[in-house]
């Protein structure tokens, strides 16, 4: 009676253990990590280079503001050892993140991001209280942008936030469900402690020590 | 306490099926999700959030399956009973801790959002399901 009992537990945790396979397989957020660049114009370092950097972040995440520091100085002690990369993943009860990734995204598209991104991030108190967010990511672009005929066209066409859209759905395709998340290859961590964790594990002689 | 045994049945299943949706889910995410929701109670980090942030999801499937089947029915009882207890005491801590956490995480991130305080209360409710089924 006791070994039947057994020999169906262990059936049972068995089913249990294929059940959750077989199902990992074909569900969706479970895609495989996606390395090609899908954004050329948010990344620095060269694309062959051995760590590929990738953070997906939305600019209302206040975690996502203090690792800025910290990403671009793995970056710049490794470099030319890292690939750094950043993709949106704006969430939907954030208008004003989103409004500031197309406004990132306008900057990347004349080759400015890296000037608007780190503005954008230091600035987040501010324009997440102001009353008109819209004329503050006006005023910060104004610093960095070079066509400003195009620049106008790229934060009014809804083509811009349709594009973040898109990467914001391939971003939950491989199961990114809150921001910061960063993947050093194919290595995932989720949240500030273990994105400092992962960092700090990856590029153990560049102590990842820097603080907002 | 006796109760009738097909009202016992009903009750016995819902918490099962309960558990093994909360397990099958979190299950189905990249198990970084999960472990950045540990982290985000403070209670527990390190190493120790690892381990508890991957072997809950299974607890919580496999003993609720247990349940559900009648198979070590005290035994899978007690350990989702533990579980409940802890998720208690971790929503409590939150909610008097004032921690920023808008989504309880109980269910992974892709079916059900319930807030602490919602989260809390069910909890509550749960934990006398469990005194009543044991």
């Amino acid at each position: 009676m006791q070994n039947g009992k057994v020999f169906l537990t262990f059936v049972v945790v068995m089913i249990c253990v294929l059940t959750v396979w077989a199902a990992r397989r074909v569900w969706p957020g479970r895609a495989k990590f996606d390395r090609a660049p899908s954004a050329a114009s948010r990344s620095q370092g060269p694309p062959s280079a051995p760590y590929r950097v990738v953070e997906y972040m939305d600019y209302e995440c206040r975690h996502c503001r203090n690792l800025a520091a910290l990403l671009l100085d793995v970056f710049e002690k490794n470099y030319p050892d890292v690939y750094l990369e950043v993709r949106f993943r704006p969430f939907k009860g954030h208008p004003r993140g989103m409004r500031a990734a197309v406004y990132a995204d306008c900057a990347a598209r004349q080759g400015r991001f890296w000037m608007l991104h780190p503005i954008l991030l230091e600035k987040q108190d501010e324009w997440l209280s102001g009353a008109d967010a819209e004329a503050l990511f006006r005023g910060y672009s104004r610093m960095v942008r070079s066509d400003e005929a195009r620049f106008d066209a790229c934060v009014e066409s809804e083509e811009t936030e349709k594009g973040i859209l898109a990467e914001k759905g391939r971003a939950e395709s491989i199961g990114v469900r809150s921001t910061p998340t960063v993947f050093v290859n194919e290595k995932m961590a989720v949240g500030e402690a273990a994105v400092r964790d992962l960092l700090a594990y990856s590029f153990p002689e560049k102590k990842a020590e820097a603080k907002p | 306490m006796n109760a009738p045994k097909p009202v016992y049945f009903i009750a016995r299943t819902l918490v099962a099926s309960l558990f093994i949706t909360s397990g099958f889910f979190k299950l189905m995410e990249p198990a970084q999700n999960f472990l950045a929701v540990v982290q985000s109670y403070e209670i527990l980090e390190g190493r120790s959030a690892v381990i508890f942030a991957q072997s809950l999801p299974w607890i919580e499937f496999i003993f609720g399956v247990f349940l559900l089947l009648g198979l070590w029915r005290r035994a899978a009882i007690l350990a989702l009973w533990a579980c409940n207890s802890f998720f208690i005491v971790a929503l409590f801590s939150a909610f008097f801790r004032h921690l920023p956490i808008h989504d309880c995480g109980c269910f992974g991130q892709s079916l059900f959002s319930f807030s602490p305080a919602q989260m809390l209360v069910n909890d509550i409710f749960l934990w006398l399901v469990f005194l009543w089924l044991w």
